[in-house]
């Protein structure tokens, strides 16, 4: 579904600002790696962010020391985050409804 | 920040873009494979796994790169290049088109500046509209006999006249007859006053020389066309009268457009440090036309 991956991403940097493979891992692991980022995918996906200013990055020093592209989300994408929030919640509740058997389906 | 406004500050600072993108990729790369060794794969083969997983590099760099890359400015850019290789390449035909077209548009520019001052725009004055030019007209000249005083009224040399078919016409009025006017007009003409070109002169204000064009004009002038001075006094209503009395030489009687006057003003204006040049220009007047009435030297509002 269109938006998804943006809005995983705008979740996992909800915490605190990080770097795309970390991003990645952790949609992961949260998952349970039900759910896997392609970079292919990821990248891109970062940088359309950025330049619709939901999402800022930076360089900093990662927790092993070498230079890393950390994003972080901006008031912007907090809002963005939100208002998606609440269409991936309509979607799901009009699929479970959709979805569940009531018994008086059908001739 | 717009969306638009970012996008092309990364396509302004593409190779610098380019670098950090590939840092990055490279860095995610390194994590990648660092997981894959503590999960115990080798050296190398955690390295290969770990391309594998990113995929095909060139292509997610392309991907990236579209996102800043503003598509239409980018093609503007290479059209832009092949325009002026193309240009290059042909450069005798590309001198000849340089040179015609720019002949052309200074040609317009200057046929439109003219038609602009002639046509379009109006004198820097109070009422342009109002204003008219007065032409003296009279019988044919006939040249009088040696020793017969001349019939004709005209008898200036220096306003030119002109034979039309009905008789003779020039711009320039008999003093007797500028007088008979200026008394009669009131109900029609709000102002009738006189300019005669008196050449260029030398003005010297604070201490500079200048050479400007001058005009004889009448004490009405500066009334009648509205003009207030940038610094100084003008010529007033009544400051040349006795002396026009003694002058019975025909200068003419002209309303007429601004001319130098307009044009001496406006850059006196700019001047407001210095004298002004309408003033100085007044004060010539003043003194030549009271030429033949005595000492000149003294003008009356210095």
């Amino acid at each position: 579904m269109r938006g998804t991956l943006d809005l995983m991403i705008l979740r996992t940097l909800l915490p605190g600002p990080n770097h795309g493979h970390a991003i990645a891992k952790h949609i992961q692991r949260t998952t349970e790696d039900l759910l896997q980022v392609e970079t292919g995918s990821l990248y891109p996906a970062l940088y359309r962010l950025e330049a619709s200013g939901w999402v800022a990055a930076s360089w900093e020093k990662s927790e092993k020391g070498k230079r890393a592209r950390y994003y972080r989300i901006t008031p912007k994408g907090r809002k963005q985050l939100a208002s998606e929030q609440s269409k991936w919640n309509a979607f799901v509740r009009a699929m479970a409804t959709l979805l569940k058997p009531t018994g008086e389906e059908g001739p | 920040m717009s969306s638009m406004f970012r996008r092309f500050l990364w396509w302004v600072r593409g190779s610098r873009k380019e670098a950090e993108l590939r840092e990055e990729l490279e860095f995610h790369l390194e994590q990648e494979a660092r997981e894959r060794r503590e999960a115990g794969l080798a050296e190398e083969e955690a390295l290969w796994a770990a391309r594998r997983d990113l995929g095909n590099e060139a292509r997610l760099k392309d991907d990236i790169r579209s996102i800043w890359t503003w598509r239409p400015l980018d093609e503007l850019s290479q059209d832009l290049r092949f325009a002026f290789r193309t240009l290059f390449k042909h450069r005798a035909v590309a001198v000849f088109a340089i040179i015609s077209l720019a002949l052309g548009i200074g040609a317009n520019t200057a046929i439109y500046s003219f038609m602009d001052a002639l046509l379009l725009r109006s004198l820097p004055v109070g009422d342009p509209d109002s204003l008219v030019v007065m032409t003296w007209r009279s019988k044919h000249v006939t040249r009088p006999k040696p020793g017969e005083p001349s019939a004709f009224v005209m008898h200036s040399g220096d306003g030119s006249t002109f034979a039309t078919s009905t008789g003779q016409e020039a711009r320039i009025f008999p003093l007797p007859a500028f007088e008979r006017l200026r008394d009669v007009a009131a109900p029609v003409l709000s102002t009738i006053f006189v300019r005669f070109p008196a050449g260029t002169l030398t003005v010297q204000v604070d201490g500079e020389s200048e050479l400007t064009n001058a005009e004889f004009v009448s004490g009405d002038f500066f009334r009648g066309i509205a003009l207030s001075p940038g610094a100084g006094r003008l010529l007033l209503p009544g400051q040349q009268h006795s002396v026009h009395r003694r002058r019975r030489d025909g200068r003419g009687i002209r309303r007429d457009r601004a001319g130098h006057h307009g044009r001496t003003l406006s850059t006196a204006a700019d001047q407001s440090r210095s004298r002004p040049r309408g003033r100085a220009t007044a004060q010539r007047s003043e003194l030549v036309l009271g030429g033949d009435h005595g000492p000149p030297a003294r003008p009356r509002h210095a």
